[in-house]
């Protein structure tokens, strides 16, 4: 059934497959980049994922050599602020992310405030409120397969001082390119592999099943579902498979699609919680979730969760469950699959991941102000929260 | 405690063309009136109710949250300010720390009358939001605190899911909003 009313966008070039990373300079070029800052992290830079990036640049008129390379785990609002100044001060006039969900979100928050103008992305705070400016060229390289955020009109950023993660939304945050190349993903260890996996699953399970879906948010939900429950585990087996890393790449760009049009919703809001409370890193907060706000939101969620039976657990599976089991099957699918994942270190408890239990309290009132509460089909309260923590642990 | 008031620069211009007409009248008038009634309530739930004294308190002690229709308006302030109670803060031209603007006046008429929730609005992309959202979710949840309180049960239904439990009696919320 369609929604009384939607909205969906997705305006970024996809360049997918073998080799893509050497299409990017040509796109840059047809933009009129010169100046790009390359923005990636301490462990790239080291292992010469940076090189591979900078050596596609090789005969192009475009200065790559203006790197940041010192971003932290979570993106904060003080490392955005310090590097507007370094692309100001360097006459930069283009970005280029390397990296997983921090690099990307840090690049968003530099558009931000060099597109705006200004010199503080706190002055940018909000939904949908910011103005159209002249736009600089922003190309995103994703080295991990989970946040999607190289297709995503949302920056999560951490304000280390408030101990949150702060949510900032707008079309604006779109990048013009997303470069999916394999040789970029490789070398992802077992682990991550697998926490960032889960993650693009969550945000798939939620774009299809929060308040604001849309068919074509849930189509790409959808799609993604079955590439991750296919490819996931094979790529934590096998890393160095490209076809593997491709399908994983392509379906956390897939889910981002669908979540950033359609929003996810109380995995996230306790998820980004913990992540700011107990510093727990997103795609482990995210594994160790979902099954349990799955079954929170089951009552409500019945038909939906029945429906992703078919792309969790395949057709036969869906077939053979009679159609009032299909809801539970599909929890007790996730359960499990995401289970299989202990072996390569995934924590799947809340104790594993060192939080504890004092910091309930804190991690439910942060949850219950999270954005991402509000399109959840139940507005869960701070007990209810506190209560999921629970039987997380 | 609150003001609701259009936007006087912008109806000025309106009344400089002799033959514009500020358009949905019937509309506008019902979204001021139940701004203002949705600005007391928010500010009598303050004394009454201790879950919006507590998401209000956290928010902090000077900061202020505007509602408002585009493009004219009514727009309704209420806040923290200056060591004064919350209440009814500055003018409606005034920066507010926090902004909730509807984009149209027809879907802002529909949340005020009880034909879209809040989350719902939310969902499609009815109004936009300026300002630290963390904090614009203590006033979405005050919001629905009061809501539940002045609107009838099968209404606040429809608009929420689930509604706040009530922590005094509706008549005694609407008298207290009222006098």
């Amino acid at each position: 059934m369609l929604p009384k009313y939607y909205e969906f966008l997705n305006s970024v070039k996809i360049m997918s497959g073998e080799n893509a990373l050497e299409n990017l300079p040509h796109e840059l070029k047809m933009m009129g980049a010169k100046k790009p800052i390359v923005l990636t992290d301490a462990i790239l830079a080291k292992c010469g994922t940076l090189d591979k990036v900078q050596k596609a640049f090789k005969g192009f008129d475009i200065d790559v050599t203006e790197t940041y390379t010192e971003i932290p785990p979570d993106s904060s609002i003080k490392v955005i602020n310090e590097i507007a100044g370094i692309f100001k001060a360097k006459g930069c006039d283009s970005i280029i992310a390397l990296g997983g969900g921090s690099v990307i979100d840090t690049a968003k928050g530099l558009r931000i405030v060099i597109e705006q103008g200004g010199n503080d992305i706190m002055d940018y705070m909000g939904l949908d409120s910011l103005p159209r400016k002249d736009r600089i060229a922003f190309a995103v390289i994703p080295t991990t397969s989970g946040t999607g955020s190289e297709c995503t009109n949302v920056a999560v950023i951490a304000n280390p001082d408030k101990n949150v993660k702060m949510e900032f939304i707008s079309y604006d945050l779109l990048p013009d390119f997303a470069v999916l190349d394999p040789r970029m993903t490789e070398t992802m260890p077992p682990k991550i592999t697998a926490n960032t996996g889960v993650d693009a699953l969550v945000h798939a399970i939620e774009g299809y099943t929060c308040l604001q879906k849309n068919p074509l948010s849930q189509s790409y939900a959808f799609a993604a579902i079955r590439l991750i429950t296919t490819f996931l585990p094979k790529a934590v087996l096998e890393g160095g498979n490209h076809e593997y890393r491709l399908a994983m790449s392509n379906a956390a760009t897939m889910a981002g699609i669908a979540f950033s049009n359609s929003m996810v919703g109380l995995v996230h809001a306790i998820g980004h919680a913990i992540g700011g409370v107990a510093h727990v890193p997103h795609g482990i907060a995210m594994a160790i979730l979902l099954p349990h706000v799955m079954k929170f939101n089951l009552e409500t969620l019945k038909p939906a969760y029945a429906e992703l039976l078919l792309p969790l657990a395949g057709a036969e599976i869906y077939a053979t469950t009679p159609k009032e089991e299909r809801a539970q099957k599909a929890i007790e699918f996730v359960t499990a699959f995401i289970k299989q994942f202990e072996s390569v270190g995934l924590p799947t408890k809340l104790s594993d991941a060192k939080v504890t239990e004092d910091q309930f309290d804190a991690i439910a009132q942060t949850a219950i102000n999270d954005g991402a509460i509000v399109v959840n089909p139940i507005m869960a309260t701070k007990e209810q929260v506190i209560e999921i923590l629970k039987e997380a642990f | 405690m609150t003001e609701v008031s259009e936007n006087p620069t912008q109806i000025k211009q309106e009344a400089k063309a002799p033959k514009t007409i500020v358009p949905g009248g019937f509309k506008r008038s019902v979204c001021k009136l139940v701004m203002k009634l949705l600005g007391k309530g928010i500010c009598y739930g303050y004394k009454v109710d201790s879950r919006i004294k507590q998401d209000v308190d956290a928010i902090g002690d000077d900061f202020s949250v505007k509602l408002t229709i585009s493009p004219i308006g009514p727009t309704m302030i209420f806040g923290k300010k200056d060591q004064k109670p919350f209440s009814r803060i500055g003018s409606y031209d005034e920066e507010a720390t926090m902004t909730i603007s509807f984009k149209g006046l027809n879907s802002a008429f529909k949340m005020f009358t009880g034909g879209m929730g809040l989350a719902a609005g939310y969902a499609q992309h009815r109004f936009t939001v300026k300002g630290d959202l963390y904090k614009i979710l203590a006033i979405v949840r005050i919001i629905n605190i009061v809501e539940g309180y002045l609107f009838p049960k099968a209404m606040a239904k429809k608009l929420m899911n689930p509604i706040p439990p009530k922590q005094v009696n509706s008549v005694r919320f609407l008298c207290g909003t009222l006098f």
